[in-house]
């Protein structure tokens, strides 16, 4: 948001001077940032810290997600506000990532030096992206960097338990034409150590086995540009090889289990503006590829996921109030596993409109209806609304509430893996609401703080699970009703001073979800919170740089997670804190650095999983080496 | 020197041990011996919460997490089967890979035999040794019931699953994928014959009349 303010009493007048009232100008931080909803942003400036981390790290020391992981290398997936991982939806620039057959997106596997920007969108305010993010969205964002003056970036790094990686940048062109090319390669063995407790009467001192990772991948883009129109191809390639290492309470097994994870990602885009009304055109191809082998079980699990997707949008500005969006988009699936009877595809259709208006400076709307085709098959329309309520024009103070309902498709798995998938299954419907207090001042020209407040409530009805069938295996149906309700509030606070820079940025939630339906009432279920979901999780991060020193201390808390569903069984809150420091020094074009990154810094014992430890005290150590205009 | 290190460094450790592992909240009463049945569940797979329940006939009360109230720690996961011999109750705990040997009438653990792979069923030779079946691989595993330690296989090259003996014969089903039980002679220890049967024959049991009757899926 761009914001500019009256300077009346700093600037002497002279008398034939002009006084002209207050102009304030404001612009959306995203694109997706509609008006009277919460919406959130990790700029490049704090990715830039994690280029040698993942995208979980990234997010999980940024906001209030929760997010559950195996450890290092392990599968990471994001619960927003105590819904399910399939309940948040992850895109990269507005194409949606979720595996079609599992419904979710694995973050350990994206590094956050391949990203941009993250902006995150809660509840109804994610639909104008994707729809089925009861939870929200997550939108990762790889930009040309029109004005970025960096041409190359070199950041290998080495590290506890067998860590070799390395990233690299390439940015070449013109003023019209930009081509970005980015690689990573990820080498760890985590062979920590730590207390096995459980599985015998003998306590043992432990080195986790079979948790070995080898990554790699590279993203390619070329950005063309005119006065009115710009053209974007994007290609994403990674791939994962993981053993899979056992909960201790289990022996390690000989041979591992194995994983092996490919995914390939194509889009091309077309966006243009002439006078008041813009189009964007989007085609994308996504392949991914999973292959999941236990020898030892006799399983060998081969999936492969092609996705065609095609998106179109025209928005108009009818007057100085009010903006119009028409968005179409098609979706087509096709399965390719051992794990289904056959070859399996579906074709998803999905017309949107948005209306969004700034009525007066202190009173503004937006309205979204969807309509969704599966299939051929008309399914019942879904909407979002949302107000913004500005009560005090000359402070940055506003009031935003929305309400609703949004629907998540089956995944595949869900309908045709066997055995046990349902054809017949329905579409899971969430009604969500919020309200949100946002506020920012300026008590002085070197401070600035902004703080937020939201209340928020979910009611996921029709929610699919698995369940003991009739037959010696289980089976999904529509049968789970869960309320989610809690609170949010985020504090980031700013100061600078000539060389010197400090920032504190700060979340908490609070979430209560437990299930409400009627086959859970007068059952030792009912009320109960859902497994896994802490009640409470916070987070914090204080940023010191001076000159060319710079240092970020972060700090979580995550806490009780329960692991059954009657609660009688549950995990110790915890808290983790890493630390950050390095230093840039700059000679003309060139820049050469040195970074240290240690993670869990008090040597903590914790599970984020039961029976999966996590790692002790941990280091990187990294060189950063750029070149500039 | 690293090892007096451990020993030195594991006691000021375990002070926390506890804290991070999983806990189970209110456990029951300490489990009293007497008429009943043992009841395990399973948990889910992967979670490490099986349990050991024990239901009374004379108080008509049920004690659960049995075996984690008893000895601090869980029991495991997968707790398969149970047998009973000598006064010792044996757990067999399927991923876990061991099994665990507690007093039958207080449940306090007396061993834990390790490293036997994905055991299944059970069954007692002469009060001096045992039969342990395997999901995934090809022998059962012979158990001196004296050491309370594995002393043999017996390769059948076929995993086994429900296991019945009679006099000096002991009858392995083979189930995953199989149509064959396994005779095996308890004085040698040795596959003497084998009997085609049904599709994957998955339990038995002998009658009063020494005939054995062997259910497949």
């Amino acid at each position: 948001m761009l914001i500019s303010f009256h300077l009346q009493g700093q600037i002497p007048l002279r008398d034939e001077s002009i006084l002209i009232g207050e102009v304030e100008i404001r612009a959306k931080s995203a694109r997706h940032d509609y008006i009277g909803f919460k919406a959130s942003h990790i700029d490049s400036s704090i990715i830039l810290n994690y280029n040698q981390r993942t995208l979980a790290d990234l997010i999980s020391e940024n906001s209030v997600i929760h997010i559950k992981t195996y450890g290092s290398g392990g599968l990471a997936s994001p619960s927003f506000r105590g819904t399910g991982p399939g309940h948040t939806q992850i895109t990269w620039n507005d194409i949606n990532l979720n595996n079609p057959m599992v419904g979710q997106f694995d973050l350990s596997l994206v590094p956050a030096g391949f990203i941009d920007d993250v902006n995150i969108y809660y509840g109804g305010g994610s639909m104008g992206i994707h729809s089925g993010g009861f939870g929200g969205v997550i939108n990762l964002e790889t930009n040309p960097g029109w004005d970025d003056r960096e041409l190359v970036y070199l950041n290998p790094a080495m590290g506890s338990f067998g860590r070799i990686s390395g990233l690299v940048k390439v940015k070449a062109g013109s003023k019209d034409f930009h081509s970005v090319t980015k690689a990573f390669l990820r080498n760890s063995d985590n062979n920590f150590r730590y207390i096995n407790s459980v599985s015998g009467p003998t306590p043992l001192l432990e080195t986790r086995e079979n948790s070995e990772v080898r990554q790699k991948g590279f993203i390619q883009e070329f950005y063309f540009r005119n006065s009115t129109s710009n053209i974007s191809a994007r290609m994403w390639y990674q791939s994962a090889a993981r053993n899979l290492p056992v909960p201790i309470i289990s022996p390690a097994m000989d041979p591992p289990e194995k994983q092996f994870d490919e995914s390939l990602r194509a889009m091309l885009e077309y966006g243009s503006v002439r006078g008041i009304t813009g189009l964007n055109a989007t085609a994308a191809f996504i392949s991914d590829r999973l292959n999941y082998t236990n020898r030892l079980a006799s399983v060998d699990s081969r999936n492969l996921s092609k996705r065609i997707i095609l998106k179109g949008r025209i928005e108009r500005m009818i007057n100085s109030m009010l903006r119009l969006e028409l968005s179409l988009n098609d979706e087509l699936n096709i399965i390719n596993t051992n794990n289904y009877a056959d070859i399996k595809s579906r074709n998803l259709f999905s017309a949107d409109a948005v209306a969004e208006a700034d009525l007066t400076h202190w009173l503004g709307g937006m309205i979204l209806v969807r309509e969704l085709v599966q299939d051929k098959r008309f399914l019942m329309p879904d909407f979002s609304a949302g107000t913004e309520i500005r009560p005090f024009r000359e402070k940055y103070y506003f009031i935003r509430a929305s309400f609703s309902k949004n629907s998540k498709i089956p995944t595949l798995n869900d309908m045709y893996w066997s055995p046990g998938g349902n054809p017949g299954l329905k579409n899971e419907t969430g009604y969500s609401s919020e309200i949100t207090w946002e506020m920012t001042s300026f008590p002085s020209g070197s401070l600035k703080i902004r703080n937020d407040f939201t209340i928020f409530r979910n009611n996921i009805k029709n929610m699919i699970q698995w369940h003991p069938g009739e037959y010696s295996y289980w089976e999904a149906a529509n049968i789970g009703n869960i309320i989610t309700s809690g609170l949010e509030s985020g504090l980031d606070i700013s100061y600078t001073l000539r060389e010197f820079n400090a920032s504190l940025n700060a979340g908490y939630s609070y979430t209560k979800a437990a299930n409400a339906g009627q086959e859970a009432e007068n059952t030792a279920l009912y009320g109960k919170q859902l497994v896994y979901i802490p009640a409470n999780n916070f987070n914090a991060v204080l940023r010191l740089n001076w000159h060319q020193f710079y240092s970020a201390i972060s700090t979580g808390y995550t806490g009780k997670r329960y692991l059954t569903a009657d609660n009688s069984q549950y995990l110790p809150p915890y808290s983790v804190s890493d630390l950050i420091f390095g230093t840039k020094l700059n000679t003309g074009h060139a820049s050469f650095g040195l970074n240290m990154i240690i993670e869990n810094i008090f040597n903590v014992s914790y599970q984020n999983i039961a029976y999966y430890p996590m790692p002790g005290r941990s280091f990187l150590v990294s060189i950063v080496f750029q070149l500039k205009k | 020197m690293r090892k007096a290190l451990i020993l030195i460094i594991l006691p000021h450790l375990l002070s926390c041990v506890r804290e991070f592992n999983p806990v189970i909240i209110g456990t029951d009463e300490t489990y009293l011996a007497g008429e009943g049945v043992f009841i395990l569940n399973e948990g889910n797979f992967r979670s490490g919460n099986g349990s050991l329940s024990f239901y009374s006939y004379d108080s008509l009360k049920m004690f659960n997490n049995v075996f984690q109230d008893k000895n601090n720690r869980p029991l495991g996961d997968v707790p398969y089967s149970m047998g009973m011999d000598g006064g010792k109750a044996y757990i067999l705990v399927n991923n876990s890979g061991k099994i665990e040997v507690a007093g039958w009438n207080d449940m306090k653990s007396i061993t834990t035999i390790k490293k036997i792979v994905s055991p299944r069923y059970i069954s007692f030779i002469g009060g001096t040794k045992a039969y342990v079946t395997s999901l995934y691989s090809d022998s059962v595993t012979i158990l001196d019931l004296t050491a309370n330690s594995v002393s043999g296989f017996i390769d059948l090259k076929k995993s086994s699953e429900a296991i019945v003996t009679l006099s000096t014969r002991a009858y392995a089903a083979s189930w995953a994928g199989g149509n064959k039980v396994m005779v095996i002679n308890t004085m040698t220890d040795e596959v003497i014959d084998s009997i085609e049967v049904g599709i994957e024959p998955e339990s038995m049991v002998i009658d009063k009349n020494g005939t054995l009757w062997v259910f497949c899926n």
